[in-house]
């Protein structure tokens, strides 16, 4: 179905209003919504997204209007190259579009995860072409990451690539 | 194959498990994997799909020890045989429902192993047994996922296996156990129980998964996260609070008998006349009845019915496994007189009344 104010794009937002004692449906594309929400031609019903409200502010918010694009708008705006995807439809669904998509989108993903898990390196098993790599290697990953994440002022996250490269250390120990 | 052997094919856990089997019905393990190099199931189309199914069931028709069963297109199931998948929990409600090709169902035919070939991912390893034995069903999994990952699964160092849905990466583990806690629940301790497992990282769902309300007392308690921890962590910590669970429900269900032994004999013997008797009753209350027999019988109150037959009840009252033994569809009422009858037969085999 195509957006009823636009005609040009698929409506993916439904709402159906009882207004008066009769109901009222609009079926519009995310610009045009957002657009009419601004205006406050919608009736108030939220219009925020399930997935959005079920995570809360998991996902890191978009900073509105700056005079230079900061880094985070710039990680936001990109889409997958792979499978096509942008971080809004992303945000939208909670759900990727391919393995790709952590890559491109890693440091949102990250932070994602670490909302979602309180964590976001993994420990457990890997598949076995993996497996052949050594901890060293991985260390020295982690390590790299860990001063990342320094620089960034990221301490929680600092503090849990720390604990990992520990373990690992006193693993080979 | 005749929609009422359908609806019959082997499930291990039914038989019962060696340990905590009173109380843990069943055990699973369930691994997402996806292939590197293809968009996730829902942004393919049939082709990939097929491509994608058809790489997994040859590179499984390599592995010696899964002896497959059947393989089925779910677009070539009718409904009924999709929903008696989903009421032995090999599929899920969602799963039953998408259309398209490359849909695949695998089960072996020991029933311990079942794979859903792009559900949400382009794998999900299954594995169910009997009582608590999730180390064993995940031992059991991860020579599958041994087995299959040649196939060049999307992995990333730092994440680790790479899903569709976020709250699955990392391990991309679900540890899952069904309980049967009557005694916790007449005492009222549930939100309690439910409250104290999403402390510590768990989520306590009805019979059938996410959404789905509890019947007859029956609960699924599983790992919330899969991503930091390492998959043992996972399943000792599911392992764990089920033990404590257990003990607690032992502990309930004599308190009650204690502080009102007639009262609580009372109510058995009316759901088991009610199971025994009845010529119509909806599914709701023959959960909840078949939930009094079970305690009942372990009580040694009631008839002793052997928990593999319960086992078997809980899922042949389910409507459409009523249905595939009718060998049609039935309308509603129909379908809670077949249920009555159904009960009546299988429990009089257990009769000392």
């Amino acid at each position: 179905m195509l957006c009823e104010r636009c005609h040009s794009r698929e409506a993916q937002v439904h709402i159906k209003h009882m207004q008066n004692g009769a109901v009222v449906e609009f079926h519009l594309c995310h610009k045009c919504a957002h657009e009419m929400s601004q205006q406050g031609s919608l009736p108030k019903v939220p219009v925020e997204f399930p997935f959005e409200n079920f995570l809360g502010n998991l996902f890191p918010v978009k900073v509105q209007k700056q005079a230079e694009p900061s880094r985070k708008e710039q990680m936001f705006n990109g889409f997958c190259p792979a499978c096509g995807l942008n971080y809004e439809e992303f945000a939208r669904t909670g759900k990727f579009g391919c393995p790709q998509c952590y890559e491109t989108f890693r440091d949102a993903v990250r932070h994602l995860l670490r909302g979602i898990h309180g964590n976001e390196i993994h420990r457990g098993t890997r598949p076995h072409g993996v497996a052949s790599k050594q901890p060293e290697e991985d260390i020295g990953t982690l390590k790299v990451l860990l001063r990342e994440a320094i620089e960034k002022e990221e301490y929680e996250r600092a503090a849990v690539l720390r604990d990992r490269i520990r373990l690992l250390e006193e693993r080979r120990a | 194959m005749k929609s009422a052997d359908f609806a019959s094919l082997p499930l291990a856990w039914l038989s019962g498990g060696s340990q905590q089997s009173d109380i843990v019905l069943s055990s699973r393990i369930r691994l997402a994997r996806n292939l590197s190099g293809y968009p996730f199931p829902a942004r393919c189309d049939d082709k990939k799909r097929e491509e994608i199914a058809g790489k997994i069931l040859e590179r499984l028709s390599e592995t010696p020890f899964v002896s497959v069963l059947g393989t089925w297109q779910m677009d070539g199931l009718d409904e009924l045989r999709r929903n008696v998948l989903v009421e032995r929990h090999l599929v899920s409600p969602d799963f039953s429902r998408q259309t398209g090709r490359g849909k695949v169902v695998v089960v072996d035919d020991q029933g311990i192993v079942s794979l859903m070939i792009n559900e949400e991912d382009h794998l999900r390893i299954q594995v169910f047994l009997g009582g608590l034995d999730l180390f064993e069903c995940w031992r059991i999994a991860g020579q599958v996922d041994e087995a299959l990952d040649v196939l060049n699964y999307a992995y990333d160092e730092e994440f680790g296996y790479l899903t569709a849905c976020p709250t699955n990466t990392g391990t991309a583990l679900r540890a899952s156990v069904m309980v049967h806690i009557p005694g916790l629940e007449i005492q009222r301790k549930l939100g309690k129980i439910i409250r104290e497992c999403n402390r510590v990282g768990l989520t306590v769902r009805g019979m059938y998964g996410e959404g789905s309300e509890s019947v007859g007392s029956l609960f699924q308690i599983s790992n919330q996260v899969t991503l930091g921890q390492r998959e043992e962590e996972l399943i000792e910590k599911v392992s764990g609070v089920i033990t404590s669970l257990v003990q607690q429900e032992r502990a309930a269900r004599l308190k009650i008998w204690e502080n009102d032994t007639s009262k609580l004999e009372d109510k058995m013997w009316r759901a088991w006349g009610i199971a025994r008797y009845a010529r119509s009753i909806e599914s709701r209350e023959a959960m909840q009845m078949l939930s009094w027999i079970r305690m009942g019988s372990q009580m040694g109150i009631l008839p002793q019915v052997p928990p593999g037959e319960w086992n078997r009840l809980i899922l042949d009252i389910q409507q459409a496994h009523l249905q595939c033994f009718e060998g049609r569809r039935l309308a509603e009422q129909e379908i809670d007189v077949a249920r009555a009858s159904l009960l009546r037969k299988r429990l009089a085999n257990w009769n000392n009344e």
